[in-house]
């Protein structure tokens, strides 16, 4: 930044932060007083010379002395209840979700991606699973095949069960989820027959007799409004925690074996073939299963 | 530019007209104003920072801030708690 000029969410930053700091000093007032004054609304009447950078950006600068030609901005403030923030904001679980840049996108690709609203993992899947990889690539001007590279990548995954340890702590899990999970948007959810037929490749996993609890070890598993469905032979499953990267999930207390399916919030669907085995480790170590890396 | 003070600064001395009420029965409940501030954006330890003030001076010269106007309104409320 060499002409003073700054990308416009600083500049809306700069001024934000001021008006907060107002409203602070103002509220340490009302300590000791009944009725205390708060500022309401505030507009700008800002005279800014305005720039684009070779990356796109928006820059602002604020007017020096003896300039000319400097366009207006007319910015208003107002007060808002915590209930409009919360109508108008991103959760922050949104916000928890693996970022582009985590997922290695390039800087170029992720500003484009953030040009149509997508800032994360769990946006790009929601987008893909309602417009379609097409679509955004149209209107991102991503290379379809660079795109289906990312969405690869993006895309939920399961790549190990383990039992839960003895500790009772939940490694990598996020924001318990009691009860079972709630379907996936726009996944129907179509009744399995309990003697559920698995497919000859579905990785097979045993654990102890016993465990109460299973950890499913992956990736991009927790998104911001939905959580994966887990099922056993057509049984859901309560979560008991939720995480980007782990999903624990409570046994029946009659569990003897059956088929695990993992129904993702993009509409995948993973299936193990989970089974007691006297053989297996207690403590979860050794149970993980891990598919080929794409 | 040692007089520089942060745009907060001047918006609560601007709101300290209404803040210091001497409580003789009568209070003001909600207050307008329109002022005249001059505004500008600096760099300060790596932050940028919106800073604010008075005009210096209602006479036109080319070495002044340009001076931007600002409406503020500000409401008497109940305080938390």
């Amino acid at each position: 930044m060499t002409d003073g000029s700054v990308p416009i969410e600083d500049f809306i930053h700069a001024i934000t932060t001021q008006l907060d700091r107002v409203q602070d000093a103002l509220r340490l007032k009302s300590v000791n007083r009944p009725l205390t004054y708060a500022l309401k609304d505030l507009s700008m009447e800002l005279r800014v010379f305005v720039d684009v950078d070779a990356q796109g950006t928006v820059r602002f600068r604020t007017s020096a002395p003896n300039e000319s030609g400097a366009s207006v901005l007319n910015l208003g403030f107002t007060t808002i209840t915590k209930p409009m923030i919360e109508e108008n904001t991103v959760s922050l679980s949104a916000v928890r979700s693996t970022s582009l840049q985590e997922l290695g996108v390039k800087p170029e690709e992720q500003r484009r991606l953030e040009q149509i609203g997508v800032h994360n993992v769990s946006q790009l899947n929601r987008l893909e699973n309602s417009a379609g990889a097409r679509a955004i690539a149209r209107l991102s001007d991503v290379s379809m095949d660079r795109l289906k590279d990312i969405l690869v990548r993006a895309r939920p995954q399961v790549r190990g069960i383990v039992a839960q340890p003895a500790s009772p702590t939940l490694p990598g899990a996020g924001t318990p989820a009691p009860g079972p999970a709630k379907p996936a948007p726009g996944t129907s959810v179509s009744p399995l027959s309990p003697s559920v037929k698995l497919p000859a490749n579905t990785p097979s996993i045993a654990i102890a007799p016993g465990a109460k609890r299973i950890g499913l070890i992956g990736k991009h598993l927790a998104t911001d409004d939905s959580i994966p469905e887990v099922r056993i032979d057509n049984r859901a499953l309560a979560v008991a925690a939720a995480g980007d990267d782990a999903l624990w999930v409570d046994l029946p207390a009659d569990f003897a074996g059956g088929s695990l399916e993992v129904r993702h919030g993009n509409g995948d669907v993973q299936a193990f073939d989970l089974r007691l085995d006297d053989g297996a480790s207690r403590d979860g170590a050794g149970l993980g299963w891990a598919p080929v890396e794409e | 530019m040692s007089g520089r003070r942060d745009l907060a600064d001047a918006l609560l001395a601007y709101l300290g007209i209404v803040g210091e009420s001497d409580h003789r029965g009568i209070e003001i409940t909600e207050l307008e104003l329109n002022v005249p501030l001059e505004v500008t954006g600096r760099m300060r330890a790596g932050t940028f920072v919106i800073e604010g003030t008075a005009p210096h001076s209602r006479w036109k010269s080319g070495f002044l801030p340009a001076v931007h106007l600002t409406r503020l309104r500000v409401g008497l409320e109940p305080a938390e708690g």
